[in-house]
């Protein structure tokens, strides 16, 4: 092989048009001033990468550019290759693996993000011990209570009561993580109620004021039981942890986690595996009320209620965190006419 | 291709001074094969669980280097992949364990922030040498020489002095960074100079306020405009929640295009700016990027980043890459053949600190 190229002493920015020649394991570069042997082995040479030139280096500072070939890749054999393995530029280079390629990525991030995350906060969720799980979360409702909540202005008497109809569904559940009751002002976040990693439901006073019948609060509080009994608030940690490092670790070069393009499917698929929790506390909250001889559909006149004091459903189904409340209220229905024909 | 030599026009009348040359920056990548190499590394990143993301990294940052011309020559880029997977798993590590305490312990999280932000000035100078030593120029090294006290006043102590004045002293902080940026640069031997002034940064900055005040208020006439034409439509039912809806779309647009382009007017002129007042010993720089150009640019390229559902991401990165150089011209008074290699320090400058800096977010205008 013989080819030009440029050469750079190390020492000066000054460049070198030389000639290279091949042969027996050496290049022989000569130019101006220059006269070496170099062994092929020797030298260190930058991967590969599109129509770039090659770039050798060469003992000590020393660097020589040549245009790249697949002869000059070939005479280059013997020569350490800094960067990417050599196989990569075969795949770039070919149009049926770049084909391939855009399809591995879309079909493997795709199963990643949608069962991949929320398989394994799952597992991980389900074996965190217990009172580690109650230790992670004790921080949350203090946090809630400076930043959101208000003290209850519910009577005592009335409080009591729930916290008996708690107590029954908490010991049909018997659950490791143990559920306990608090009511608070909701204010701003008005009638709720909330399952905290620790085991922790808060129930607002707005949300029992709301109620028309008891057993609608109780049937609030069975479904929080279910987002608890599922560990939905440490899988939701989990799964947007383990979300965002995906994104900024491996994607970081790819899509700026900062531009809207990044962040908007982020949030998308957050509220998905949201409004799956919620379909799956649904499920166990009806179970429960049925297990302490309640009727489910309690549990769909509360949603109902709620729905319309808050005026939901005013966005598209995609993009909020909860199921749109009509097929939530047809999902419990479904499953009480199934629980009636067993 | 060899780029063109153009006379240079606004030379000083002394004829016996060798005429400096002119040269432009050239970008030579190409759309169709860097999305070959984006894909290729996507891919192998993914099947890799993120693995892979080290060398994406350097054979994607090689691939700008190298097709970022001046005077015949690209740029080199040297880094070690296998240090930077190190850098990424210590900021994967802090990151994961930052998430957990924002979820569990406030206070924790807030400790990592005060640490972090402690720690920013010296991430600052270790992600910039790291990047400096490993980019090359004709086989001269580029160099960093910042010191941590100096970040640390610059981008610590100088934001506060920011926010007392209410902002007044940004346009200064402003080109204060660009200082420290290029007055602590040196490529082989010759450092950089920068001899600065404010005025320019505080005329630029009075453009996007002006920018921001005309705007918005055309932007309030319009939007109010659409919701009534539409409150004339809207039956009885619903009237309030209708026209809030209806006025967040225009809302949303009008901020982001008063914005934009007032963030486009601070970018354009101080990107120039920060070329005009560095100075390499026989060389200069003039930047011509305009507001309008930038606006056009990101415009679109979100567009077609948006409409392609990512997969545009290349095409939009080398129209990027090529805008800028375009409008990066040096003017070399006697060529560029007389700089000569530094000494190499011994300290061998991990990648943690540059993996800290993208992991975070931080970008400190490089």
């Amino acid at each position: 092989m013989r080819v030009s190229g440029r050469y750079f002493d190390g020492t000066s920015s000054r460049a070198i048009v030389v000639e290279v020649v091949a042969y027996a394991g050496h290049l022989r570069i000569q130019g101006e001033g220059v006269d070496r042997e170099i062994e092929l082995a020797a030298i260190t040479a930058s991967e590969r990468l599109g129509s770039t030139a090659r770039i050798l280096r060469l003992s000590g500072e020393a660097t020589l550019e040549l245009p790249d070939s697949d002869e000059l890749e070939a005479v280059l054999r013997p020569a350490t290759i800094h960067g990417a393995p050599r196989f990569v530029f075969g795949l770039e280079r070919h149009w049926l693996a770049v084909c391939v390629a855009v399809a591995i990525t879309l079909a493997v991030g795709w199963l990643v993000v949608v069962d991949g995350v929320p398989a394994l906060a799952s597992y991980v969720a389900h074996r965190v011990p217990a009172d580690i799980a109650t230790e992670l979360g004790r921080g949350t409702l203090e946090a809630l209570d400076e930043q959101v909540f208000g003290a209850t202005e519910l009577d005592a008497e009335s409080r009591g009561n729930f916290r008996d109809r708690f107590e029954v569904l908490a010991a049909e559940a018997s659950l490791e993580i143990a559920p306990r009751l608090e009511f608070r002002a909701g204010l701003g976040v008005g009638a709720n109620a909330f399952a905290l990693p620790s085991g922790i439901v808060v129930v607002t006073d707005e949300l029992v004021m709301l109620a028309e019948r008891e057993e609608e609060v109780v049937a609030v509080m069975a479904h929080e039981i279910g987002h608890v009994r599922h560990r939905h608030g440490l899988r939701s940690v989990l799964q947007s942890v383990g979300i965002g490092v995906l994104v900024a670790g491996a994607l970081g070069d790819f899509v700026s986690v900062g531009s809207v393009a990044g962040a908007l499917p982020l949030l998308l698929v957050q509220m998905q595996y949201s409004q799956g929790f919620e379909s799956e506390a649904d499920a166990y909250g009806g179970d429960l009320l049925e297990a302490v001889g309640l009727d489910r559909e309690h549990l769909a006149t509360a949603l109902e209620r709620l729905a319309a004091d808050s005026g939901a459903d005013a966005v598209p189904g995609y993009l909020s965190t909860h199921p749109a409340t009509d097929e939530r209220v047809q999902a419990i229905r479904g499953a009480a006419a199934r629980s009636v024909d067993r | 291709m060899p780029p063109a030599e153009l006379p240079f026009s606004n030379a000083p009348g002394d004829a016996a001074a060798p005429k400096p040359s002119r040269r432009r920056f050239e970008f030579t990548g190409q759309p169709g094969e860097y999305f070959r190499i984006w894909i290729v590394n996507l891919c192998l990143t993914v099947v890799t669980l993120g693995v892979y993301s080290a060398w994406a990294k350097v054979r994607t940052r090689r691939y700008f280097y190298q097709n970022t011309r001046l005077d015949g020559s690209g740029f080199e880029y040297t880094a070690e992949p296998l240090k930077i997977l190190i850098g990424r798993l210590i900021v994967l590590a802090f990151g994961v364990l930052y998430a957990l305490a924002g979820q569990f312990s406030p206070q924790a999280a807030v400790a990592m922030i005060v640490l972090l932000f402690l720690a920013s000035p010296w991430m600052a100078v270790r992600s910039l040498a790291f990047n400096h030593r490993n980019s090359r120029w004709r086989g001269i090294r580029f160099k960093f020489l910042g010191s941590y006290g100096e970040a640390a006043k610059v981008f610590l102590a100088m934001p506060l002095l920011v926010a007392v004045t209410f902002g007044l002293a940004a346009p200064y902080h402003h080109g204060r960074q660009h200082q420290f940026l290029v007055a602590n640069t040196a490529y082989g031997q010759s450092r950089a100079t920068f001899d600065w002034e404010g005025s320019g940064y505080y005329i630029a900055y009075l453009i996007a306020f002006g920018v921001v005040i005309v705007g918005g208020m055309i932007a309030v006439v319009a939007v109010a405009g659409v919701v009534g034409l539409a409150g004339l439509e809207t039956t009885a039912e619903d009237p309030e929640s209708a026209a809030g809806i209806l006025a967040v779309v225009p809302m949303m647009v009008g901020y982001f295009a008063v914005y934009g382009f007032a963030a486009a007017v601070i970018h354009a002129m101080t990107t120039n700016l920060r070329y005009t007042f560095s100075v390499f010993p026989g060389v200069r720089f003039d930047s011509t990027l305009s507001p309008g150009g930038i606006v056009w640019l990101y415009l679109k390229c979100g567009v077609v980043v948006l409409l392609t559902a990512g997969l545009g991401l290349p095409w939009a990165s080398i129209q990027i890459a090529r805008y800028r150089a375009e409008h990066l011209t040096v003017l070399a008074a006697d060529g560029f053949d007389h700089f000569q290699q530094a000494e190499e320090d011994a300290h061998g400058l991990g990648a943690i600190a540059d993996e800290a800096a993208v992991g975070f977010d931080f970008d400190f205008g490089l």
